[in-house]
């Protein structure tokens, strides 16, 4: 497809130019305002933590003064919101460009969208309605439950420490949770390094700011690729590498067990890493180089020996290496200072008890 | 002192000030970003790119980068109109001040036009998808394809900058002067060009 039949599709597909078509300039104002809400609201709340819809709207087109919304009580505060426990909100966005809480009584949103471009959000489900029309919410970003909740990194470590809670933990993105061979998450399927990797340069690409450049799989020799290449876009000079690592069982698609990675899988890779460095120190001795090692680790205890379709594990099991550091021997991230401490990502397995 | 050019200055506090408001505070890298949308935005209305008032060149790593609001950055630090937030940088109360009259002469009336719709972006994306889309540009992803330092938006190599731009004025056909709807779809456009978009609902 090329990029002018893109372009038609999205004018015919997505929810700005469908707000600007129903309303006209005072729909894309109400939408851009709807939108800049939303981003704001889950800058505060944890979406996982909502139970039912939320809904966000502005009203279009009131001319007079008497149809000019009149709001009860102080708008919202949304930092007030971020220990609640929430259902079912629903703002309105009043004339002064502040959200209050509005109550939808006995109205439901398509009723509501005849006057207003409206946001509904529900399970990771976002969509607008405008006039009589809605549309779905693309999403780009497949770790986060919103397309509005995308937050921007200003350095690599934050980004990375948040990649571990959010991505990997739970297994919540899309890519990564391919990598798994069976729903309980016990297995990696023979070889995930690429799911992995993809699943962090999407990660890095979509939540560093506009000052960073992400390579994936960049040769720094001959033969080696290291796993993302970083470089801020002006500091020509900065450089970091970050290397990937995983630690579990895979298995084939049959079931059986292709690879057992522990403790020397993950030394092995730091010295991977430090020999990175050291390469990359040669080749450009001007640069200011630094280390990022990642380990995901999808150990678990007492796994069978192949893979079977009705595989479960205990807690005790299953969480058994959830806290068990790795100790390193030789430690580069505590000899030399391009090194990070690694940055080991704990999977959680899916329990039966 | 280094001499301050006024459309870049100008520039470099209205992309501090409003994408500030959503954020502690923006890198530098990022008022060449948001400048350059809005001078690719510029273009789009059919404007020479030479009343922009100021050149941008692709830096190897197929970033757009100005000399002149590299100048005004350090020179509005120094002289206490930017202030330092950790790494990043954000408006004091005096240079808001300053942006506020500036705003309101009508000289400035169409590259604010530009440099707000560049800044909404941000309501639909995040910086880094705004930067990803951005990254395909034909000019940006020709000077990522042949790394080194050259000037973007030369006359020669605009062709395929104005076709995509034909493209979104004939999709968008009657609907308005408003550039924040040219500029999200056509980042929308740029972003899904090369990326396999799994998450998909």
């Amino acid at each position: 497809m090329n990029i002018a039949d893109i372009i038609l599709q999205i004018v015919n597909d997505s929810h700005v130019p469908m707000a600007h078509e129903v309303f006209g300039d005072p729909g894309l104002d109400a939408v851009f305002k709807v939108m800049e809400t939303v981003k704001t609201l889950y800058r505060h709340i944890e979406l996982e933590r909502i139970n039912g819809q939320i809904i966000v709207f502005q009203v279009v087109g009131r001319d007079n003064v008497r149809e000019r919304s009149h709001p009860v009580g102080p708008p919202v505060d949304f930092a007030g919101l971020a220990n609640q426990s929430l259902n079912n909100l629903c703002f309105e966005i009043a004339d002064d460009g502040r959200p209050y809480i509005r109550p939808l009584g006995g109205a439901t949103p398509e009723e509501l969208a005849e006057r207003a471009v409206v946001y509904i959000y529900e399970r990771a489900r976002e969509e607008f309605l405008a006039g009589s029309r809605r549309k779905l919410v693309k999403r780009y970003d497949t770790s986060t439950l919103s397309q509005f909740s995308v937050p921007t990194f200003s350095s690599l470590r934050d980004a990375l420490q948040k990649f571990s809670y959010e991505n990997v933990r739970e297994s919540t993105c899309y890519i990564f949770r391919q990598a798994w061979h069976d729903p309980n998450r016990l297995f990696f399927k023979a070889k995930p390094e690429s799911l992995m990797r993809n699943s962090l340069v999407q990660f890095l690409s979509n939540r560093l700011g506009g000052e960073y450049d992400i390579w994936p799989e960049q040769n720094v020799n001959e033969k080696n690729p290291v796993d993302i290449r970083v470089q801020t876009r002006f500091q020509v000079n900065r450089l970091m590498l970050v290397e990937i690592k995983w630690m579990g069982d895979s298995v084939d698609d049959n079931g059986h067990v292709t690879a057992k990675h522990r403790d020397n899988r993950a030394q092995s890779g730091a010295g991977q890493l430090a020999n990175y460095l050291d390469e990359q120190r040669r080749s450009a001795p001007s640069h200011v180089i630094q280390g990022y090692y990642v380990i995901i680790d999808g150990r678990r205890r007492s796994l069978p020996s192949n893979a079977t379709a009705e595989m479960y594990i205990s807690r005790e099991n299953g969480f058994h290496y959830e806290t068990q550091e790795i100790e390193f021997d030789p430690a580069p991230h505590l000899t030399r200072n391009d090194f990070d401490p690694p940055y080991r990502m704990f999977a959680r397995p899916v329990c039966n008890d | 002192m280094n001499r301050l050019e006024p459309d870049a200055t100008f520039d470099c506090l209205y992309v501090i000030k409003h994408l500030h408001s959503q954020r502690e505070g923006i890198a530098q890298q990022e008022v060449h970003l948001f400048a350059y949308l809005s001078c690719l935005l510029w273009i789009y209305c059919e404007r020479p790119v030479s009343d922009w008032g100021y050149h941008f060149v692709g830096t190897e790593h197929g970033a757009p980068y100005s000399p002149e609001i590299d100048v005004a950055l350090r020179e509005l630090l120094e002289r206490g109109f930017l202030r330092r937030i950790h790494e990043l940088v954000g408006l004091t109360k005096h240079a808001e001040q300053v942006l506020y009259d500036l705003t309101t002469h009508s000289i400035n009336k169409e590259r604010a036009e530009c440099l707000e719709a560049a800044c909404s972006s941000t309501a639909a994306f995040s910086v880094g998808m705004v930067s990803s889309a951005l990254a395909k540009e034909p000019e940006l992803s020709r000077a990522r394809a042949v790394p080194s330092r050259r000037f973007l938006l030369e006359r020669a190599a605009q062709t395929q900058l104005y076709d995509q731009f034909e493209a979104l004025r004939k999709a968008l056909q009657a609907r308005g002067h408003d550039l924040r709807l040219p500029a999200v779809v056509w980042l929308t456009a740029l972003y899904q060009l090369n990326k396999a978009t799994p998450g998909d609902l």
